[in-house]
């Protein structure tokens, strides 16, 4: 609470803006535990025995993951395991060096390992305001298979719901996974958007000057008011611009399935989200105006390629201030990469 | 007399709804209208403007902006300077301006977009009755009120950061009011009458609205001026109100009762400063009353920054939708082996971690869904007095995780208690161990280290801790 008033800001709405560590432990308990297999297996799902659950918290601040219950792992997959949670580590590191440019006080070009250990000094350190940077930047929301975006840089900026619409022709599930999807994402971008534009009146000022007041809100300094929304630390990196949801199934089936509930509805009909269609057999985009599906040709020819990674995260530039101007070049473009 | 009062006269937007005054009727939209934040520790992202999400997209940020002062788009001049450096592409702009005005209009608009002047200042419609107290009176009533009347609200909503509990009374926030004025040798008005009216007179806001604003016809729009001069602590009260759960140490609390404590501090400061010799507001403003809501004319403005922020927008789905296409023709190939499948939160911060697995091993695979894993329920952390929610927020849970068995011990720190608020021990405890508080706050500039004091995602629920998941009963059944 001390460092960061809005902790509960920076952890995700799925739960509630808490961490899910707790979910992602009784989830693998639950796909572990021998009836719950058996009743799957009654449903067609058949999930081989060796198969095995292990939930893990990402602090996405430190840049650390940790695994739980890793004891009820048999000998085969505990030897796995092992191997691949150095691929984690790994990855991690990667991962911490990407987060990293955006960070004055880290030097990317540092060694992985001093790299992440800045990356997980600064989540704690009590003098750092932008312990990380939320879902600050946050653009896209993906919803379809994995191979959509699997070869593409998308800096961070992407929501991404993995859906195969072979196995659900008529939309009966893409329901359930559409209808959060404006509370949530929307919600999200859209509290960043106007954060982004209106601080003063939507956001909440800058963190420094925070009086907590009786540990339900905060006002800023000695001007009394409480300010409901986020503060500049969180927004500055942000384009404000809304959430482009991309659904991969075809025009008819999302038309009828976001038409089916009027909460969810309108949030596309009155266009406080963009929704765009990939038709899985065509490749074709449909963006959704007024009601209906029309054809979107992209005018964007060729998208650049990253030949070296690390070459290409330390030479992306910085903001020099938090002027909309010089911060938005920090958000780098899409690229593909191999 | 200021630049607003100028916009009130001549460019008046009459209400007659607002006659006969329907209080319960007022106080839903104003609820409707505040912003509906709950408290820090359930902080949950949602629409600022959810209260025009009927509207569309456009209509509804420039109406909220005429109403209330909203700054709703970027500045034209950041758009302008965004379009020099490539960042609203010349070719989505040409684009969105055929699409919006016809292509035979290009030339024209793209002119009006990129260098046309025009007057940018927004006189908004809220605040304009109730700055005649300023311009007619001379007083400036925010000053004498606010500052008490928050730290009155800090003080009765506190969780925990003062040292003296807020005399509760059963009935709410007014009543424990009433109950501290009736037995206290000090009181928070400067005035009796205020004092009186709150203990013995008539305390309905339609009364009280008579005395300060005198015509029943201005109330709607003087109560919206009132709670929208600090719509943070209103927001703040009307969502408490409405979910009271959302605080650790429950309070009663509602905007009606909020209303009314503030009309009288008004009253009370109006006393003080001129006496008995004040007529309400209505008797001295000379324009009639307003329809805040009424609709808000479209203009050439108003279309410049729509197209403006539509080519901004697309200026990158643009690229992400070119990026798809090459994914779409490009073949992946499936792993044959599979080392292992990953699951990861919807979160767009996961973006990055999983394209660095798949790189690091590309025989995994890495999924993506809401991080509650469709799984709902209240978690109860051993000890634990309360429960957390952990699912999304319009999602009521059914079930109960208890936590168990926890080895490790949650660390308390002894330099962070309230104690030192107080005179005698905050003295003592400064001078003692204040001085290596200041010692380890210097440290950590050095070696930063996690502590108490810092919110910890892996003390949510500890690594070896056990949790009752399964009802055993209900696989009898």
């Amino acid at each position: 609470m001390l460092k960061t008033k809005h902790h509960g800001a920076h952890d995700c709405g799925a739960c509630s803006g808490r961490p899910g560590s707790v979910n992602a432990k009784v989830f693998s308990f639950m796909a572990n535990h021998l009836k719950v297999r058996e009743l799957l297996k009654a449903r067609g799902i058949h999930i081989p025995a060796e198969i095995q659950f292990v939930g893990c918290l990402h602090d996405t601040a430190a840049d650390e993951i940790q695994f739980y219950d890793e004891q009820v792992l048999i000998q085969k997959n505990a030897e796995e395991h092992k191997k691949n949670k150095i691929v984690f580590e790994t990855a991690l590191d990667l991962n911490a060096k990407e987060r990293s440019r955006r960070f004055a006080s880290i030097n990317t070009k540092n060694t992985l390992q001093k790299v992440r250990k800045e990356i997980k000094d600064r989540s704690v350190s009590l003098f750092e305001p932008r312990p990380e940077l939320g879902h600050g930047t946050n653009t896209l929301c993906i919803v379809g298979s994995r191979n959509l975006t699997k070869g593409l840089f998308l800096d961070r900026r992407a929501f991404m719901n993995s859906y195969d619409y072979k196995t659900d022709l008529d939309g009966q599930l893409l329901s359930g996974i559409m209808k959060p999807l404006g509370p949530v994402c929307g919600g999200i971008n859209l509290e960043y958007y106007f954060s982004r534009v209106d601080n003063h009146k939507f956001g909440a000022g800058t963190k420094l000057p925070h009086n907590v007041m009786g540990l339900i809100g905060v006002a800023n300094s000695c001007d009394g008011d409480l300010r409901p929304g986020l503060p500049v630390q969180m927004i500055e990196v942000h384009d404000p611009v809304r959430l482009l949801i991309i659904v991969e199934h075809f025009p008819e089936v999302v038309l009828k399935t976001i038409k089916a509930v009027p909460e969810m509805y309108e949030w596309f009909i009155n266009d406080w989200v963009h929704l765009v269609i990939v038709n899985p057999e065509t490749a074709k985009f449909y963006y959704f105006k007024d009601g209906a599906f029309a054809e979107y040709i992209p005018i964007t020819k060729g998208i650049n390629a990253i030949e070296d990674f690390n070459a290409f995260i330390e030479s992306a530039m910085g903001m020099e201030t938090n002027y909309i101007v010089d911060a938005t070049q920090e958000n780098l473009q899409v690229y593909t990469h191999n | 007399m200021d630049k607003k009062y100028i916009m009130v006269e001549s460019n008046p937007v009459y209400g007659l709804s607002n006659v006969p005054f329907d209080e319960k009727h007022v106080l839903h939209e104003l609820k409707h209208y505040l912003p509906s934040q709950t408290p820090l520790k359930d902080f949950i992202h949602h629409n600022s403007l959810h209260a025009f999400q009927n509207l569309k997209f456009y209509e509804a940020i420039f109406k909220a902006s005429k109403i209330f002062g909203y700054q709703v788009t970027l500045q034209l001049n950041e758009y302008r300077e965004l379009y020099k450096i490539g960042r609203i592409k010349d070719s989505i702009l040409d684009r969105i301006i055929a699409e919006n005005k016809g292509r035979e209009n290009l030339l024209k608009w793209k002119g009006n977009l990129l260098s046309k002047e025009y007057e940018a200042s927004n006189t908004s419609r809220i605040g304009l009755l109730r700055g005649n107290w300023k311009s007619r009176y001379k007083i400036d009533l925010d000053s004498y009120v606010h500052p008490l009347l928050f730290r009155i609200l800090s003080s009765y909503l506190d969780q925990g950061i003062s040292i003296w509990n807020f005399s509760m009374a059963t009935e709410g926030f007014l009543s424990s009011i009433k109950e501290l004025e009736k037995n206290s040798f000090t009181s928070f008005f400067k005035t009796t009458s205020a004092k009186q009216l709150l203990l013995n007179g008539n305390c309905e806001i339609k009364d009280l609205l008579k005395i300060v604003v005198g015509d029943e016809a201005y109330y709607e729009q003087y109560l919206f001026d009132q709670q929208f001069s600090h719509q943070g602590w209103s927001g703040m009260v009307s969502a408490i109100e409405d979910q009271p759960q959302s605080l650790l140490d429950q309070k009663q609390i509602s905007l009606h009762d909020l209303i009314v404590f503030e009309l009288l501090l008004e009253i009370d400061a109006l006393n003080f400063q001129f006496g008995k010799k004040w007529k309400p507001l209505s008797a001295r403003v000379n324009s009639k009353p307003i329809d805040l809501f009424s609709d808000v004319p479209s203009t050439e403005l108003n279309e410049v920054f729509t197209i403006l922020q539509e080519a901004f927008e697309w200026s990158y789905y643009d690229e992400v939708l070119a990026g798809i296409s090459i994914e779409k023709k490009r073949k992946h190939s499936e792993p044959i082996n599979k080392s292992f499948q990953a699951m990861f939160c919807i979160d767009e911060r996961e973006c990055s971690l999983r394209r660095h697995i798949e790189k690091t091993d590309p025989n995994c695979e890495t999924f993506g869904t809401p991080g509650f894993f469709a799984v709902e329920f209240y978690f109860q952390p051993e000890n634990g007095k309360f429960y957390d929610k952990l699912c999304p927020a319009p999602v009521t849970p059914n079930y109960l995780i208890k936590e168990f068995n926890v080895k490790e011990k949650r660390e308390h720190e002894l330099l962070y208690t309230n104690k030192t608020h107080t005179f005698f021990l905050g003295t003592l405890i400064s001078l003692t161990l204040g001085f290596w508080a200041g010692i380890r706050l210097f440290m950590n500039v050095f070696r930063p280290k996690m502590s108490p004091a810092i919110s910890n995602a892996f003390m949510h629920m500890t690594k070896d801790s056990q949790l009752i998941v399964e009802n055993k009963a209900s696989w009898c059944s």
